[in-house]
């Protein structure tokens, strides 16, 4: 049976979803099963290619960042193990974003190579009880690149850690995500991610997420929570505390 | 489920929703109050100054955040968006060696940062008090924004500061209007314009200093707005019987100005960033000129515009309107512009697109 779906996530940053049910799986160990979609507002386009290979995809940011996931599902007998793999061609973006005026993250004079990112990752679910499903994260991101490159970080929450691997080569993050039922369709979700990126000269970031969701229907969720972001920046340390919301569907 | 339960899943998750909102409110931190506290700085190792004599030395300059002589993109010169430290600190460098060749008691500066991706996140106030003889700072932003997402411009924190050699006993931000015709997203990023006045312990003696640097851009009034604003901070002084020297960027021509408008150095094709028709503002410096002595007095400027201009984006040019003032209810001598060797022992040309100006106030 169909049910309803969640998810947001903050302009990168995956979010794990909760328990038991693989349509509502993002962040999780668990794929979706074969034939189902599931998308949000803000979260990716998932389909389930096989009952244990899950391909996921941004349908808009897909036009200016080409990228897509696969989730491959490699044990399901009381713990699910999986690991996730993504490719990403980053320089389309970069030169979008890279101009005069409004809109103009980078200078106008930005050197943007041509830029890919390659994500790796292992994630391990075990769900415990209705209400308590723990899922555990390692990824390591690298981002390999031709030609000449001249452009400065973006020194923005959320943004500089899931880009600093464009400056250092690579990048890791650990995750530890908590969730389950708190009440008939109330569902919350509390997380807890580290970035660590060697080389940089700020090399750390914290990120820890906390949100309700509530599922309107079999097929529709929607969820709003608080996100929170402590990092080193190129200016110093600083903390972020950012409204997340989203409406999620599933068919 | 019941539909009570409905109800209350549905309110908890919109609960949560509105304050996740209310939480984010000036989300990139742009905002300031109408009045404030300025920040405070002081240098790491404090020089005593020798007790004051009867003059104070005081100094104004535009440093054009350390920016030097490097063509940004703003001026229409080039396209430059960002500074790398060691430029930047290579012009601060030329901004305090003509510092320390001045020896000011005070200095009021504009368009100095403190933390600025543009100028490679360098706390500049820290920096020139700590390569200079000036101990204390007041600063007060008038442009402060997590990220400017308009031209790679990203974080930024730039504003007035008061630099002096005597304690400065407090310090406080008073917000100007912003500019009307700009739309809600352009005012919510752009520059908030404000007057920075410290009460400085000179020695016993209370001198209060009044710093601004007013709209540049403004077709609205606005600038005209804040300039009289600024009049009424002096009068409101005065009447309390205070001594102050007032001053700063007022981005406007003095009464009796020839050139009024179509300057060579004004390449930008942007309506909006153009600022090279004064004719309309002749008379707006009239009151303050009428009510203080000024560094410069009106007649000696009349006579000959040219020693007293403060301004070129040109690096290539030279000096082609004044833009810099000092005001004061006590007595000025000695006002000076410091276009170049023969006029201050230096070369400013290299360092800002503004030339410092310089005056002693005589002290009762």
């Amino acid at each position: 049976m169909i049910r309803g779906v969640l998810l947001f996530c903050m302009i990168t940053c995956p979010v794990t979803a909760w328990g038991q049910d693989r349509i509502l799986s993002q962040g999780t160990a668990l794929t979706l099963p074969k034939g189902t979609w599931a998308v949000g507002l803000f979260s990716p386009l998932r389909y389930g290619l096989t009952d244990d290979t899950e391909l996921a995809a941004h349908p808009l940011l897909f036009f200016v960042r080409p990228h897509l996931n696969v989730k491959k599902n490699w044990v399901s007998k009381g713990i699910y193990l999986s690991t996730r793999h993504g490719v990403a061609y980053e320089s389309f973006l970069l030169e979008t974003i890279a101009r005069e005026g409004t809109g103009g993250i980078l200078p106008a004079n930005s050197q943007i190579p041509q830029l890919f990112t390659v994500s790796n990752s292992a994630l391990a679910t075990k769900q415990f009880h209705p209400w308590l499903t723990l899922t555990l994260l390692a990824e390591l991101n690298l981002a390999p690149s031709f030609g000449s490159s001249d452009f400065p970080s973006m020194d923005l929450p959320l943004v500089y850690q899931a880009t600093a691997h464009f400056y250092t080569g690579y990048s890791l993050r650990w995750g530890i995500d908590m969730e389950g039922i708190l009440w008939n369709s109330l569902h919350y979700l509390v997380d807890l991610d580290l970035w660590w990126f060697p080389g940089h000269s700020t090399s750390w970031g914290v990120e820890s997420k906390a949100y309700l969701l509530w599922r309107f229907s079999p097929s529709f969720a929607i969820l709003g929570g608080i996100k929170m972001i402590l990092g080193s920046y190129p200016f110093g340390n600083q903390q972020h505390l950012l409204p997340i919301v989203d409406l999620l569907w599933s068919f | 489920m019941a539909p009570t339960a409905h109800r209350k899943s549905f309110l908890s998750v919109i609960t949560l929703s509105v304050l996740a909102f209310l939480l984010g409110c000036d989300p990139f931190h742009t905002q300031f109050n109408d009045s404030e506290k300025a920040q405070l700085y002081s240098a790491s190792q404090i020089i005593a100054p020798a007790p004051p004599g009867p003059r104070l030395l005081i100094m104004d300059w535009n440093v054009k955040f350390g920016g030097g002589r490097i063509d940004f993109f703003f001026d229409c010169h080039g396209d430059e968006v960002l500074m790398t430290k060691s430029e930047v600190i290579s012009n601060l460098q030329g901004l305090a060696e003509k510092i320390r060749q001045v020896d000011p008691d005070i200095l009021l500066i504009q368009e100095v940062d403190t933390l600025s991706k543009r100028c490679a996140y360098v706390n500049q106030v820290k920096w020139l008090l700590d390569n200079t003889e000036l101990n204390y700072a007041a600063y007060a932003s008038q442009w402060k924004a997590d990220y400017v997402p308009s031209d790679g411009i990203g974080r930024v924190n730039s504003g007035n500061a008061i630099l002096s050699k005597y304690p400065i006993l407090s310090a406080h931000r008073t917000a100007l209007p912003l500019i009307s015709e700009d739309d809600a997203l352009t005012q919510y990023f752009y520059l908030k314009r404000n007057i920075l006045t410290a009460v400085i312990d000179v020695g016993g003696r209370e001198l209060t200093v009044i710093n601004t640097h007013t709209s540049a851009y403004s077709h609205d009034g606005t600038k005209k707005q804040q300039i009289d604003i600024l009049q009424e901070h002096m009068v409101e002084t005065d009447s309390q019987s205070r001594l102050f020297v007032a001053g700063g960027d007022l981005n406007t021509l003095p009464p009796g100005t020839l050139k009024q408008w179509d300057f060579p150095d004004s390449v930008c094709t942007d309506e909006a960033f153009q600022a090279d028709d004064y004719r309309d503002e002749s008379d707006w410096l009239t009151p303050l000129y009428n009510d203080w002595d000024a560094a410069i007095p009106l007649v000696d400027y009349q006579a000959d515009n040219s020693l007293y201009l403060t301004h070129t984006t040109d690096s290539g040019g030279f000096w082609n309107r004044k833009l810099d003032y000092l005001f004061t209810n006590g007595i000025f001598v000695n006002g000076m512009i410091h276009q170049d060797t023969s006029h201050g022992g230096m070369e400013t040309m290299p360092l800002s697109d503004h030339a410092p100006l310089t005056v002693e106030l005589e002290l009762p």
